[in-house]
């Protein structure tokens, strides 16, 4: 079974020895990773609609089904740029950005100076568990809003890449709080794309 | 995992040697940081790529270019797919299938396929260019 999104949001379930027997599925918003063992689809709600974005899934089993949102998911971030789901995992990981207004001592002790031009954006890394339970971190560190990309792995881990970073996170390890495990050397300093094995 | 560094950059970073790097490279290394194989990809720009590392192997695919394949083992680039429109490619993976669709219609082909497929691919020189490139 292969599940393939395109233009208009529509979803294509093929079998490449059944070629018969493939089924669109027509989605009113642009989903963002799939699950094709569980027929399970993951997207964003309208952001027009609702701010902060919030991370919805939708079954395709059956005639008709519909969006919910995730459990735990929901105003976890002011944007959210990706989400991923391996099919032999059932953790779900989302990344996203956090916007904060800098915040700089004023005049006096009292006084806050809010400079709405100085937005501090901070990578917010979440992710659901397969109780259900939602874990929600804040990468901070200069230069990471750039160049955000999360792949989940099939032991239920994820790679991370913040700027010329890639890390590598494991709820498992949970020293410090933040599951990070590993930084992949060598890396840092050219340009470069990641993919988990297929 | 896999990596895949695109050709003509230069490295960033403080304290970081200014490095021309003319072709691009794709790399498959394990979760502990250790290098498995590395194959050197020219110089077309790929926009995506799917590793199959069971096969030593790894497909990549780029608008206007066409699709590729990496043998990891041999460290050889041979080209299945060649295309000189501008139409999106896509590399798919699921099930363990690897499919590349092209945007005539709704049209998957499977990669053990492309070689295969007569009219629509045609096998290419080790690292041979694209038309146009």
């Amino acid at each position: 079974m292969l599940l393939l999104h395109g233009k208009g949001f529509t979803l294509l379930s093929l079998e490449p020895s059944k070629p018969e027997a493939a089924r669109a599925y027509e989605l009113d918003r642009e989903p963002l990773a799939v699950d094709p063992g569980r027929l399970v689809v993951y997207a964003l709600s309208n952001k027009e609609e609702l701010k902060p974005p919030m991370v919805m899934s939708r079954s395709l089993m059956g005639e008709r089904s519909e969006w919910q949102a995730v459990p735990g998911l929901a105003n976890l971030a002011d944007e959210i740029v990706a989400i991923s789901k391996h099919p032999a995992s059932n953790t779900v990981w989302i990344l996203g950005y956090l916007h904060r207004a800098a915040q700089e001592p004023g005049g006096s002790e009292s006084a806050v100076a809010v400079s709405p031009a100085s937005e501090n954006v901070d990578p917010i890394l979440a992710y659901l568990d397969s109780s259900g339970n939602a874990h929600a971190f804040d990468l901070g560190g200069p230069g990471y809003p750039s160049a955000l990309a999360l792949e989940a792995l099939a032991n239920g881990s994820a790679l991370v890449r913040c700027d010329y970073d890639l890390l590598l996170f494991d709820p498992a390890h949970t020293a410090g709080g933040l599951p990070w495990l590993y930084q992949f050397p060598g890396i840092g300093g050219l340009d470069y794309h990641f993919a988990v094995d297929s | 995992m896999w990596l895949y560094f695109p050709p003509r950059q230069t490295s960033q970073g403080t304290d970081r040697p200014i490095v021309l790097n003319d072709t691009g490279l794709v790399m498959a290394v394990n979760l502990q940081g250790t290098q498995l194989g590395l194959c050197d990809t020219g110089d077309v720009s790929f926009s995506q790529f799917i590793g199959d590392w069971r096969q030593r192997r790894c497909f990549l695919a780029a608008s206007s270019s066409g699709v590729a394949l990496a043998d990891m083992a041999k460290q050889q680039l041979t080209w299945l797919l060649r295309q000189d429109s501008e139409a999106p490619l896509y590399l798919l993976a699921g099930a363990r299938e690897l499919w590349a669709v092209v945007p005539s219609g709704i049209m998957g082909i499977g990669l053990d396929d492309l070689a295969l497929a007569p009219g629509i691919a045609t096998p290419q020189a080790e690292g041979t260019p694209p038309a146009g490139q």
